[in-house]
């Protein structure tokens, strides 16, 4: 019988939140009873009665015991008021004193205890959260306050969930690092499983408008299977969010991209990590500067790609239409189209100069965030008439030297085969070329393409003369991959080192023309150590993918055109000599040039100094003076000579 | 009746333009991603002509015309050969290949009409 008691006790205890507060009362009562049997001691007798702390207002009956009783339980500094009443009342009121002690103690313990596990749920927001039409983060990573600081920069006034399995310290310390970029916006961390439905349930996925899912690392490692499943769960029904919202998914893996589109239903943008990193490094090979620009059009935050509708364009040309909107650059063209029954919007970067707009089309142009496109009234459309060939020099990269190898190595080589006009030959210098050749063996069939030469050669640092070995001054390209393999050297620090020794080489070796070298990067800090080295550009996830990641959330549109302008054989963008178009030295209007670089069948994005300085949609009423060494940022179809 | 022209080709951007333009011009356009999935368009749907490029996933824009003119059922529909490669050597490799004309992205409208109709106008 006992063992039941306490077997239910025990239940009890486990299960209900309200165990402690039954347990008080039920103690209270238990005390308050035997207290009362002070009565049956002398409780109201004459003598008792003498004592100041003996009321018989209710003519001495069970009220008045109850009272006395009662009395004592809360306030043991009434004992002191029986002085004089018989032994066993004292006792009784003793009793009553000591236990009414241990019970309001127990009852102080247990309020402070539910004041403090409230503070620390609120502290690691265990919340349920009550938004309608909200922000939600789901997941966390080094790419997150990038994205909260491109939110503030929108100016994003809905409130910005973020639910993370992460330690919520650890982003607070994110937040306040960023605090002052971060102003005005409405941040609340949420701890809990992203993976979880009811956790998505308690962040209100379901009334959220924008959805972004962040790949969680754990233990330094970032793993897809949680975000494939988040996306599951949000896709599924109406448990997991509104058909409105826009959601965005962040895969590291390009292998996983399939599966996650399939859980996303293919209605929602995917960006893959890998995919990306790999495309833009070779896309800096291709056009040295390419970083800066890239930074610049979609990480600075002051440049939007929206859409424009003028009306009344209907018949002109593509090419009268670029140069007659100045505070903008028309990209291209967006429409919408019927397939299937199923309406997509369809969008197309560069289009020919002699495309005529029709019905339904809208414009794709890229301007500042304070900035209006505005028809340049004034200027009379410019027609042009016969688009021709731009013979320029066009990347061709042959010799390949990598340094350093990652996941990422696989899809690299695989992009500047997909871009090799002739034969491709790929050197990977690595702390363990046996492992890297069969992950790259596993991940890319190098041995199907006749056209591709890959070996692998033994690089450590501690051996650093070894790269003198390699010959760097004489490949195409020289690559330094983030090498995350040793725990205990940062990856950043690692491409630092391997940066100041291509110095070094370079300086010794006193070569007229050193390759250029792209480096990848995990840190945007670690990109203004590397100034002096010979590093021409720096691809730093955290500073581009965070951008494309906040956009596509609120423009998933723009899905297509940032997907084009890194994929080999569609529009890319170039940097081509002011040469090339023009070869006066005299002022001349931006909309001259505009219409040169369009003859080519390509688009003006802005032009870049010799000094280095990248204008973006310049006013094209301004005069400008080109000189040698000046170069021009174009949209441009990728033609391979 | 409007002659009915199947695109193949990978690239979105370039799929999406060109079918736009033809359908404004009066075309039946239908589209095919790949090389393979384009020999099968070509036998199920007979289009009037096929516009394809050479750079395809899975089976190449060559392979595919070298296929299509091998096979007697569709060997008889006109195929321009598109290519970013503006390379004479590519033009001749199309022409080898059994493409009837050969035309280099970006394309050129005009120009390619021109090239489309001559074509059509000459078929059997």
């Amino acid at each position: 019988m006992f063992k039941k008691l306490s077997y239910y006790l025990f239940i009890l205890s486990t299960t209900s939140r309200l165990f402690p507060y039954l347990l008080i009362i039920g103690l209270t009562s238990f005390v308050v009873m035997i207290g009362m049997n002070a009565y049956f001691f002398g409780l109201f007798s004459a003598e008792a009665l003498k004592a100041e702390g003996v009321d018989n207002v209710f003519g001495a009956g069970f009220v008045d015991t109850l009272w006395w009783s009662f009395k004592h339980l809360l306030d043991p500094g009434a004992f002191s008021e029986n002085y004089g009443a018989p032994f066993f009342v004292i006792l009784f009121a003793l009793f009553n004193s000591i236990m009414g002690l241990i019970i309001t103690g127990a009852l102080i313990g247990f309020i402070v205890s539910a004041i403090q596990t409230a503070m620390d749920n609120a502290r690691v927001g265990a919340a349920t959260v009550r938004e309608k039409g909200h922000y939600l983060i789901l997941g966390w990573n080094r790419k997150g306050a990038a994205i909260l600081i491109l939110f503030a920069k929108l100016k994003v006034q809905e409130r910005i969930v973020i639910l993370t399995e992460h330690n919520l310290d650890a982003l607070r310390v994110d937040l306040r690092q960023n605090s002052r970029a971060l102003r005005g916006l409405r941040v609340l961390p949420v701890q809990g499983a992203i993976g979880s439905s009811s956790e998505l349930r308690r962040v209100a996925s379901k009334h959220a408008s924008h959805v972004m899912l962040l790949a969680e690392s754990k233990a330094g490692v970032q793993s897809d299977l949680t975000t494939i499943k988040a996306l599951t769960l949000l896709n599924a029904g109406q448990e997991g969010m509104s058909g409105s919202a826009q959601l965005v998914a962040e895969i590291v893996s390009k292998d996983n991209v399939g599966i996650a589109q399939v859980a996303a239903k293919r209605s929602h943008p995917i960006v893959s990590t890998s995919d990306f990193i790999s495309k833009s490094m070779v896309q800096c090979a291709r056009y040295p500067g390419y970083s800066a620009v890239y930074s610049e059009l979609f990480a600075s935050g002051d440049f939007v790609i929206d859409l424009f509708t003028p009306h009344g364009l209907e018949g002109v040309l593509f090419s009268e239409v670029a140069t007659a909107i100045n505070h903008a650059v028309v990209l291209g063209i967006s429409w919408h189209e019927e397939t299937s029954g199923k309406r997509r919007r369809v969008s197309v970067l560069n289009p020919e100069p002699d495309y005529d707009l029709g019905e339904g089309d809208e414009l794709i142009v890229l301007r500042k965030q304070n900035e209006s496109p505005e028809l340049i009234l004034d200027s009379k459309f410019q027609t042009v008439e016969e688009t021709r060939a731009l013979s320029i020099e066009r990347p061709n990269i042959t010799e390949v030297l990598v340094i350093a190898a990652n996941q990422n190595l696989a899809l690299m080589v695989g992009e500047l085969l997909n871009h090799a006009v002739s034969d491709l030959r790929v050197v990977v210098a690595c702390r363990d070329p046996e492992v890297e050749k069969k992950s790259l063996d596993q991940r890319f069939n190098a041995a199907a393409s006749k056209r591709l030469k890959v070996e692998f050669v033994e690089f450590d640092l501690v051996e650093s003369s070894g790269l003198e070995r390699l010959n760097p001054h004489l490949f195409d390209v020289i690559f330094v991959m983030a090498d995350e393999s040793d725990a205990y050297i940062d990856a950043d620090s690692r491409t630092l080192l391997i940066l100041f020794l291509l110095q070094e080489l370079e300086l010794r070796l006193g070569v007229e023309k050193f390759p250029p070298v792209v480096a990848e990067l995990l840190n945007s800090e670690s990109k203004d150590l590397c100034l002096e080295t010979p590093m021409t550009d720096a691809v730093v996830s955290t500073e581009l993918l965070s951008v494309q990641l906040a956009q596509l959330v609120r423009d998933p549109y723009l899905e297509t055109l940032y997907n084009e302008l890194l994929n080999a054989g569609g529009i890319e963008i170039g940097i081509r000599e002011i040469s090339y178009y023009i070869d006066s030295d005299e002022p001349l209007p931006l909309s001259l040039l505009t219409q040169k670089v369009l003859e080519f069948n390509e688009t003006v994005l802005g032009f870049r100094r010799k000094s280095g300085e990248i204008i973006l949609s310049p006013d094209k009423r301004v005069l400008e003076r080109f000189e040698a060494g000046d170069h021009v940022i174009v949209l441009a179809q990728q033609v391979y000579l | 009746m409007a002659h009915k022209i199947l695109i193949v080709e990978d690239n979105e951007m370039n799929r999406d333009m060109l079918s736009r333009r033809l359908k404004r011009k009066g075309y039946e356009v239908s589209i095919a991603e790949d090389g393979a999935i384009g020999l099968d368009r070509m036998r199920s749907d007979r289009p009037d002509l096929v516009l394809m490029d050479m750079g395809l996933p899975v089976k190449d824009g060559w392979t595919a015309t070298a296929e299509a003119k091998a096979d007697a059922e569709i060997a008889s529909i006109p195929i321009i050969a598109l290519t970013a490669h503006a390379l004479e050597a590519d033009k001749v490799k199309a022409l080898e290949a059994g493409a009837d004309d050969f035309d280099t992205k970006p394309v050129n409208l005009a120009g390619l009409l021109e090239k489309m109709e001559a074509l059509l106008t000459a078929k059997p």
